[in-house]
């Protein structure tokens, strides 16, 4: 019994987390953990390290140091594609967007082992993957519904604005079928009024037993959507807790003032 | 005695390889883009120096001088032209440009001259012998006139103004804009040296055989090989590299025959790659 | 005349093959091939031997693809951790290796006198009208490797290979390996080589390592570069421009008499260069203006 809440509030851990690039320590010895269906900010001054760390977990960097644990299996060194498999998604800072391909595209091509992408299914008079293609495009559809993004089906990628590409990128974790989403920055760059749609978006997610965890520079999101939050500065843990014990955390206000260079 | 031999047609393989090879990593470093027509420079510095040797009165040298002036300007003029519209576009652009180049360069020496095998107009020389090796005065020639362009590249590369910019420009090329840097006098700067060394490549090799049409072609695996073992934008690296591919091509004439000879720096630099992804000394001006 | 139009229409279709395959691996996926010669080669060289061993002429074409393929998946494998330029660089280097072998390779393949009297399937049921019969055969084969390129292009896997196209990090952030994709890709592109080296090899009924320069990897280039983003019917037409330029001025060689033949060869492969750069700089120029 206690393994299995063990395992809930471990949901992701993170031990001792190095990496270096030539003379710069990004990050150093970190260490947090993340309960299940909690959502966990992650915040602290530019350069602190956090998106180098969702680059860590995602897999999309190797660690020099350091443990990954996810859903009580080690992940760290594992390719970056296997580790999406396993449920473990991320948005990027900067969208990336499939460009020339519409936003319907850019969210029907992620789920796992359709048969039309076997070499195979070419040769087969395609009535399996138009069958396949209908029930995938009907999810796609809802996913769009959820992030408010289904009018710009047909639209390609290249021409949303920047907000919508955020939402892209949300919808294409959530088509992944994850059981736990890094954001990185969902909120950087977008309109002011789509924020709270964004959020609402989150909430929802939440609300149906999602974990996140999610990078943020807006305090305001940060105090009203997350229920543990972590400070990194110069790429270690500085402090973690309830929001309101971090935002009266005194050395949470030097670190964003900045100490002594 | 064999051992020996090979030393010599090495370093002069060497020589002649460097100096392109300087070329295509000055440019990737500068430019950021293999340009697969600088081998072509070679066969047109050849042929042009060729062209001028046979005109009366014009010795050698002045053939060889204004050859490789020539094929600079020619190379910087080009790229002014034709590379220049598309810089920001990328690196596939000026890569299906320079294949397009290749094809006109190449086609255009073979159409003024045609395939015929040609030699420059210098005297057969008697090889003499010192401290042990046999070497002609060609090969004397060769290795001593690329090792003083190559100084004269470092020089350049280190000391002038010119060479400062064309650094700051491999390093950071958006630091350097924003230090005020003018980026397209940098970029004739660069395409004029790289065509010249090319040019200079060309007439050495035509000195150590002969001139056809395709000189530039069949060193084009060769002398990328060298650029991408020295870590492309390495000029020091280049010049090593071309040493030590060199003298894999030249040795291995003792295991393998000499057709294969083309393949050897090729499979060379394929089994260095497959260790060490970025060549063996750091990308770096 | 007619004869000869017969024949650019069979070397077209030959080289459409070739490009097809360089446009799913490029047009498609993203993949720079600079080498596609190479596959090309190995197919031609594979049918033909075959075919001098008695093979039929459906199996030798069969055994093309494969070793072609395998050669494809071979590069695709070895060059993954390279960065996108030396890769540009080393697939060239490769389809130079393998003619350098072929044309030193005395054992299996004839070294520089290269391989002939490739036998012509059904040659005794068509002779008299041998010429038509290939150019219809060939132009049914390119019809169905058409219709695949154009049903991969519809199909979930056309839309992965597009995907990596745009941005293969994402492919992998979604849980699909792009580097699986990008073999399968690079291979599939490798067949089709392979094949229209196949055709190639009983047309001419005699092959040599220097008809497997590197510029026939340059020539397809330019075909697929001439289409629209990895549209396979603009492919086609890529082809045949660049087939034109180079067989079909041939033709001129009657009237233009006053150069001959190895200034007017010279002089087609200017055009074709020159005319490569032209499409490069009006493609390419309009993406940096709207960038600006």
């Amino acid at each position: 019994m206690s393994e299995a809440r063990a395992q809930r509030s471990d949901f992701l851990l993170v031990e001792g987390l190095r990496k270096q690039y030539g003379g710069l320590q990004a990050v150093d010895d970190c260490t947090f953990s993340v309960a299940a269906a909690s959502i966990t900010g992650i915040i602290g001054p530019n350069g602190a390290g956090k998106s180098t760390v969702f680059n860590l977990i995602s897999g999309i960097e190797q660690t020099d140091a350091g443990r990954i644990v996810f859903n009580g299996r080690q992940i760290q060194g594992i390719a970056a594609h296997r580790i999406a498999r396993l449920g473990l998604v991320r948005s990027f800072q900067t969208p990336r967007e499939l460009r020339n391909m519409t936003v319907l595209d850019n969210i029907m091509f992620v789920p796992a082992r359709q048969f039309g992408e076997r070499m195979v299914s070419i040769f087969t008079r395609g009535h399996r993957v138009a069958a396949e293609e209908r029930v995938i495009s009907a999810r796609a559809m809802a996913v769009l519904e959820q992030v408010e993004l289904a009018d710009q089906a047909l639209t390609l990628a290249v021409m949303l604005s920047g907000g919508q590409k955020k939402l892209l990128e949300l919808a294409r974790c959530l088509m992944a079928n994850p059981r736990l989403i890094l954001l990185d920055e969902p909120t950087a760059g977008v309109n002011p009024r789509l924020i709270d749609d964004l959020m609402g978006v989150v909430k929802r997610i939440h609300a149906q037993g999602m974990t996140l965890v999610i990078i943020e520079h807006n305090m305001n999101v940060v105090m009203s959507l997350c229920d543990h939050v972590i400070v990194l500065d110069r790429g270690r843990v500085l402090c973690a807790g309830t929001p309101r014990e971090v935002h009266s955390d005194p050395r949470v206000l030097e670190a964003y003032l900045g100490g002594p260079e | 005695m064999e051992l020996k031999f090979y030393l010599i047609s090495a370093l002069v393989e060497a020589s002649i390889w460097a100096l392109p090879a300087a070329g295509v990593t000055l440019i990737y470093g500068v430019l950021r883009y293999p340009n697969f027509a600088l081998s072509e420079y070679m066969t047109v510095g050849a042929y042009l120096a060729l062209a001028l040797a046979n005109l009366p009165g014009i010795t050698i040298w002045f053939a060889a001088a204004a050859a490789v002036v020539m094929t600079g300007i020619l190379a910087a003029a080009v790229d002014q032209a034709f590379f220049r519209p598309v810089r920001q576009a990328g690196a596939l652009p000026p890569i299906l440009l320079s294949l397009g180049l290749m094809l006109v360069l190449q086609n255009v020496v073979r159409f003024v001259w045609r395939n015929d095998v040609r030699e420059l107009p210098v005297p057969l020389v008697e090889p003499y012998e010192i401290a042990g090796f046999v070497i002609t005065s060609h090969q004397m020639a060769t290795i001593v006139c690329s090792l003083l362009a190559l100084f004269m590249l470092f020089f350049v590369l280190s000391r002038t103004r010119f060479g400062k910019a064309a650094r700051a420009i491999a390093n950071n090329p958006n630091l350097a804009l924003v230090a005020g840097v003018e980026p397209e006098p940098v970029y004739f700067g660069v395409l004029f040296v790289a065509g010249a060394l090319a040019a200079l490549g060309g007439i050495f090799l035509g000195l150590a055989s002969t001139i056809t049409p395709l000189i530039g072609w069949q060193t084009l695996i060769p002398i990328f090989a060298v650029a991408i073992l020295g870590g492309l934008g390495n000029v020091l690296g280049a010049a090593s590299a071309a040493l030590v591919l060199a003298a894999a091509s030249e040795y291995s004439l003792l295991v393998v025959q000499a057709s294969y000879k083309p393949a050897v720096s090729f499979v060379v630099l394929a089994l260095v790659l497959l260790v060490r992804p970025s060549g063996l000394l750091r990308s770096n001006l | 005349m007619f004869s000869y139009l017969v024949a650019i229409i069979t070397f077209t279709g030959i080289y459409a093959m070739v490009a097809l395959g360089l446009n799913i691996q490029w047009g498609m996926t993203g993949l720079i091939n600079l080498g596609q010669v190479a596959f090309f080669a190995v197919g031609a060289y594979t049918a033909g031997l075959a075919l001098l061993a008695g093979v039929p002429f459906a199996a030798a074409v069969a055994a093309a693809a494969c070793l072609a393929g395998a050669l494809g998946i071979a590069v695709a494998l070895l060059t993954p951790r390279l960065r996108e330029l030396y890769l540009s660089i080393v697939r060239l280097g490769v389809s130079e290796i393998v003619r350098i072998i072929l044309l030193n390779d005395n054992w299996i393949a004839n070294g520089p006198n290269g391989i002939g009297g490739i036998p012509q399937p059904l040659f005794a049921r068509f002779h008299g009208e041998y010429g038509m019969f290939f150019a219809g055969l060939t132009i049914f084969v390119v019809a169905i490797l058409l219709w695949l390129s154009l049903r991969l292009a519809r199909f979930p896997l056309g839309r992965i290979f597009r995907a990596i196209r745009e941005d293969e990090v994402v492919v992998d952030a979604v849980g699909k390996s792009s580097v699986l994709f990008k073999v399968e890709a690079f291979a599939i592109g490798a067949i089709f080589a392979g094949i229209g080296g196949a055709f190639y090899a009983v047309y001419l009924t005699y092959i040599s390592p220097d008809m497997f320069t590197a510029q026939v990897s340059v020539y397809v280039l330019a075909a697929v570069l001439i289409s629209a983003r990895g549209s396979s019917v603009g492919t086609i037409g890529g082809i045949a421009l660049v087939a034109f330029l180079i067989e079909g001025t041939r033709l001129l060689k009657d009237y233009i008499t006053f150069i001959d033949g190895v200034e007017l060869a010279a002089a087609r492969l200017i055009t074709l260069g020159a005319a490569l750069m032209a499409v490069v700089l009006v493609r390419y120029r309009r993406s940096v203006e709207l960038r600006s």
